[in-house]
C-alpha cells in the first residue's frame, strides 16, 4: 500500500495536460484526485474537499499562486493542507517567499514525476 | 584674520572668467581665497537660469577650496564695495581683488564708472586689484562710435551739396516772391531755411553730412547774404556775431541730429538682432541633438549675420612641429576653410579661453573672429565668424558675439545633458524589457516541456511497475505529443519574430486559392483541436489572393489556436471567408468571454504579453504580434473587435482586385 493510498490531493494548475498526468498519476498511486484550473476554483475546492496536500502552480490567470498560499493555509485552521508549489519561477526569491507563507514543498518545472511523489513524500510525513 | 584672494561676481554668465581668472593666480600662490556672490534678486529675464549656473559655478569654487559668501542685494556694485570695505575695516588683509566688467551701453556708462572701476580707484592702494573684462574688447562703445561715423560714401557728400542748393533756391525764390515785404525777409529769417536743411540733412545722412551741410550753409549765407554780399568779408562785428552764432547752431544742431539718428539705427539693429536671438533661442530649445543644434544655428546665424559661421567641437589634442599642444577639431560645417593665420587664431582662443582673431587682442591678423563656447562647467567648442573684407563692425557687434555664443554654450549643455538622462533611462527601460522577455520566454517553453516530460516520466513509472492501461498510455502519449507540437508552433513563433525584427524573412507572394491555407491549418491543428469543430463558411470560388502562403497559414494557425485557448472546451470557432470593397479577408470568431475593450488595442503588442508574467496559456502574446508584422509585410493588416453576440473576432485583410475575379468569372 503507498503512503497516497486515500490521500485527498488538490491540484491547482491552468495548465490542463498538466493535471491530465497528475491526474493518471496520482490515482494509479490510490489518492483521491480532486483538480481545479483557476484559484477560485481551487479555494473553494480547498474548504469543500479539505484535502490532504495542495499542489498548487503559481502563474494562475485570475490570481497569483504566491497570494493564494496564506489563504489556504489561513483559513482551515487545525487541519491545514501540506502545499507543495509546482512552478516555472525558479529563481531563489520567489522560493523563499512561498516557504514563507506556508508552502511546505517546492518543485520547478519542468520536472520527472519520480522528483514530485518524493518530494510529496517527505513532505507528507 | 588674513584673507589673500577675494573673487567678486554678480549673476553675470561670464562669472566664471573672473573665478577662472582668480583660480589661475592661485595656483601660483597657493593661499585662501572667499568668493562674493552679491546676487541681484531682481528676477529679471532668465534670472533662474543665471542663478542656477551661478550656483554651480560657487560648487566648484568651494570644491576647490573657497569660502564662499553669498550676498542678496539690489544694487549689487554697492554692495560689493560697502563689503570690501568691511573686511578692511575688520582687520582682514586682502592681497588681491578680482572683479569683473561689463560693457554698459548709454550716455550713463560714459559719465558714470563701473563698479570694476570704483572698486580698483578706492582699493587700489590696499590690495591689487585685476579687472576681468566679461565681454570682448568691441563690447563696450565710445560716444563718437555710437555716431556711426565710419559709414561715409558719395552719397554722404552729395546730400548737404544738394540740401544747401535746395534751401538757397528756397531762399531766393522767397524773396523774389515775396518782394513787398522784402524789409522782413533779412539775414535771420534766410538763416533759419537753411539751419532746417542741417537739421533734415542731419537726420537723414548722419553727423557727418549734417557738418558738411553747416559749413557749406555757412559759406553760402556769409556770400550772398551778408554785405558786402558777393564776397566773404565781413563788414561789421555785429554780422561777424550773427554768423558766428549761426554757425555754432548748425554744429550743435547737426551733432544733436547725428546722434539722434545713430541712436535709432542703433536701437533698429538692436532690436532685429533681438528678435533674431529670440528666434535662434525658440528653435534651439526643440532640438534634441548636438547635429541638430549646429544645423539650426548655422542655418539662423549666417542670415543674422550674414556671414559666414563655423563651429569648432575639439577632437582630441596632439604635439605639433614645435613641440606644443594642438588641438584638433571637429568643424560644423565641414566645408569651412581655415587659413594658417585663423588655426592659429583658433587655437590660441581654446587654449586661453578668450576671444581671439578679427578685432581682439588675440590672434591678430586672422579674418575669422572665435569666441570660447563655454559655460561654467565645461568648454563645448568655439565659435567662429568669419568677418567679410571691408566689413566694419559696429558697436553691438562684440555683445551680440558674446551672447550668441553664451546661448550656444548653454544650447550645447541643456543637450549634452538631456542626452545622458535620456541614455540611462534608456539603457534601464531596455534591462527591464530583456528580463521581462527571458522570463516569459522561459515560461513559454518551459510549460509545455513540463507536460512533456511529465507525461512520458509518468508513463516510464507505470510501465516498470506494470500497472499500465491502454487508455492511460494513450492519454499520456497524446499529451506529449500535443505539447511537443505547441512547443514546437511556439519556437517557429520565436523565430519568426527574430527573424522579421532583422528583415531576413522575405516574402514571396504570389497567387493562391485562399481555402489553401486554411485545409494546411486545419489539417495541422487536428490533433489539437479535438472534438473543436471549425466552421468554414463563404463562397470563393475562382478567388485568387495574392499571398505569402507559407506565412499566412502560419498566422491563420496562431489565430486559431488562440481562438481555441480562450473559448469554452468544444465550444465551435467559425471561419468565414470574404471578398468585399477592394479586400478579401478571412474572420475567425471564437465564443470565448471576448476581450476586454481597453486590451483591443494593445493586443498586438509584442510585449503586451510581457505585463502578464507567467499567468496566461503559455505561447500567446507572439503570435498576434507576428500576425500584425506578416500582415502588414503582405500589404494587408489584422485586426480585432468584440462580436455583438460574444466572443472575439479577428480579421485579416488582404488588399484584393476584384475585377480579376470577375474575369475568372466570366
Amino acid at each position: 500500500m503507498s503512503f497516497l493510498e486515500n490521500a485527498k490531493i488538490l491540484v491547482i494548475d491552468d495548465t490542463p495536460s498538466i493535471r491530465t498526468f497528475l491526474r493518471i498519476s496520482m490515482t494509479d498511486y490510490g489518492a483521491i484526485f480532486h483538480e481545479a484550473a483557476t484559484a477560485g476554483e481551487g479555494q473553494s475546492l480547498c474548504l469543500s474537499e479539505k484535502p490532504d496536500l495542495v499542489i498548487l502552480d503559481l502563474g494562475l490567470p485570475d490570481r497569483d499562486g504566491l497570494d493564494l498560499l496564506p489563504e489556504i493555509v489561513g483559513r482551515t485552521k487545525g487541519d491545514a493542507p501540506k502545499i507543495v508549489v509546482l512552478s516555472v519561477r525558479s529563481d531563489r526569491k520567489t522560493r523563499e517567499l512561498a516557504y514563507a507563507r506556508g508552502a511546505s514543498g517546492y518543485v520547478t518545472k519542468p520536472f520527472i514525476m519520480d522528483d514530485l511523489i518524493e518530494t510529496i513524500e517527505h513532505v507528507l510525513h | 584674520m588674513s584673507l589673500d584672494v577675494l573673487v567678486c561676481i554678480n549673476g553675470h554668465p561670464r562669472s566664471h572668467m573672473v573665478v577662472d581668472a582668480a583660480l589661475r593666480k592661485l595656483k601660483e600662490t597657493g593661499s585662501s581665497w572667499r568668493v562674493l556672490y552679491v546676487d541681484p534678486t531682481d528676477g529679471g529675464v532668465g534670472y533662474t537660469r543665471r542663478h542656477e549656473r551661478t550656483m554651480r559655478l560657487l560648487e566648484r569654487a568651494e570644491a576647490a577650496g573657497a569660502e564662499v559668501v553669498h550676498l542678496e542685494v539690489a544694487d549689487s556694485g554697492a554692495a560689493k564695495i560697502d563689503y570690501i570695505q568691511a573686511c578692511f575695516e575688520a582687520g582682514e588683509e586682502i592681497t588681491h581683488i578680482f572683479v569683473g566688467q561689463i560693457a554698459e551701453n548709454g550716455l550713463s556708462a560714459v559719465l558714470k564708472r563701473s563698479t570694476a572701476d570704483k572698486v580698483a580707484r578706492k582699493f587700489g592702494h590696499r590690495s591689487h586689484v585685476t579687472v576681468v573684462p566679461l565681454e570682448g574688447a568691441l563690447a563696450k562703445p565710445s560716444f563718437w562710435e555710437r555716431l556711426n561715423l565710419g559709414v561715409f560714401s558719395w552719397e554722404h557728400i552729395m546730400a548737404p551739396v544738394v540740401a544747401v542748393a535746395a534751401a538757397f533756391l528756397i531762399a531766393e525764390c522767397v524773396r523774389a516772391m515775396l518782394p513787398m515785404i522784402m524789409h522782413r525777409i533779412n539775414m535771420h529769417n534766410i538763416a533759419l531755411i537753411f539751419l532746417l536743411a542741417c537739421v533734415i540733412v542731419s537726420l537723414r545722412f548722419g553727423l557727418l553730412s549734417a557738418l558738411v551741410a553747416s559749413a557749406l550753409s555757412f559759406a553760402v549765407i556769409n556770400y550772398f547774404y551778408v554785405v558786402p554780399i558777393g564776397q566773404f568779408n565781413l563788414s561789421t562785428l555785429t554780422d561777424f556775431i550773427n554768423i558766428t552764432i549761426y554757425l555754432g547752431a548748425a554744429i550743435i544742431v547737426s551733432v544733436m541730429g547725428g546722434h539722434v539718428r545713430a541712436s535709432v539705427e542703433n536701437a533698429r539693429l538692436k532690436e532685429r538682432r533681438s528678435r533674431a536671438l529670440y528666434d535662434i533661442h525658440q528653435l534651439t530649445s526643440g532640438a534634441d541633438s548636438k547635429h541638430q543644434v549646429l544645423e539650426i544655428l548655422d542655418r539662423e546665424v549666417h542670415k543674422l549675420f550674414n556671414m559666414e559661421v563655423a563651429f569648432f567641437l575639439p577632437l582630441g589634442s596632439r604635439e605639433d612641429t614645435l613641440g606644443r599642444d594642438e588641438v584638433t577639431f571637429s568643424r560644423y560645417p565641414s566645408h569651412s576653410q581655415l587659413e594658417q593665420k585663423d588655426m592659429l587664431a583658433l587655437q590660441k582662443c581654446w587654449q586661453q579661453g578668450q576671444t581671439a582673431g578679427f578685432g581682439a587682442l588675440l590672434g591678430i591678423g586672422s579674418s575669422w573672429r572665435f569666441e570660447v563656447m563655454e559655460t561654467g562647467q565645461k568648454k563645448y567648442g568655439v565659435f567662429g565668424v568669419k568677418i567679410p573684407m571691408k566689413a566694419r563692425l559696429d558697436p553691438g557687434f562684440g555683445q551680440l558675439m558674446n551672447s550668441m555664443t553664451d546661448h550656444v554654450a548653454a544650447t550645447l549643455e541643456r543637450v549634452e545633458l538631456m542626452n545622458e538622462m535620456t541614455d540611462s533611462r534608456f539603457r534601464e527601460e531596455r534591462e527591464k524589457l530583456r528580463s521581462m522577455l527571458l522570463s516569459s520566454v522561459s515560461h513559454d517553453l518551459k510549460t509545455p516541456l513540463a507536460s512533456i516530460i511529465g507525461s512520458i516520466s509518468v508513463l516510464r513509472s507505470l510501465k516498470k511497475s506494470g500497472r499500465v492501461t491502454e487508455e492511460q498510455e494513450e492519454t499520456l502519449t497524446e499529451t506529449a505529443l500535443d505539447e511537443a507540437q505547441r512547443l514546437d508552433s511556439f519556437i517557429t513563433n520565436i523565430l519568426s519574430m527574430t527573424r522579421i525584427e532583422s528583415g531576413e524573412i522575405e516574402f514571396a507572394n504570389h497567387e493562391h486559392d485562399p481555402m489553401e491555407p486554411v485545409r494546411t491549418v486545419l489539417k495541422a491543428l487536428k490533433p489539437r483541436l479535438k472534438e473543436r469543430e471549425v466552421k468554414v463558411s463563404g463562397d470563393t470560388d475562382g478567388v485568387r489572393v495574392m499571398m505569402d502562403a507559407m506565412m499566412t497559414t502560419q498566422v491563420l494557425q496562431n489565430i486559431i489556436d488562440n481562438a481555441a485557448k480562450y473559448s469554452p472546451e468544444n465550444a465551435a470557432i467559425d471561419l468565414s471567408l470574404e471578398v468585399s470593397d477592394g479586400h478579401f479577408r478571412y474572420h475567425v470568431r471564437d465564443h470565448g468571454d471576448g476581450i476586454p475593450e481597453n486590451m483591443l488595442d494593445r493586443i498586438f503588442d509584442k510585449y503586451e504579453r510581457l505585463n502578464k508574467t507567467d499567468s496566461q496559456v503559455a505561447g500567446t502574446g507572439l503570435g498576434l504580434a507576428i500576425a500584425k508584422s506578416v500582415m502588414g509585410a503582405q500589404g494587408g493588416d489584422v485586426t480585432v473587435a468584440n462580436h455583438k453576440e460574444g466572443g472575439a473576432v479577428f480579421t485579416l485583410h488582404f488588399p484584393f482586385n476584384d475585377s480579376e475575379r470577375m474575369e475568372a468569372a466570366q
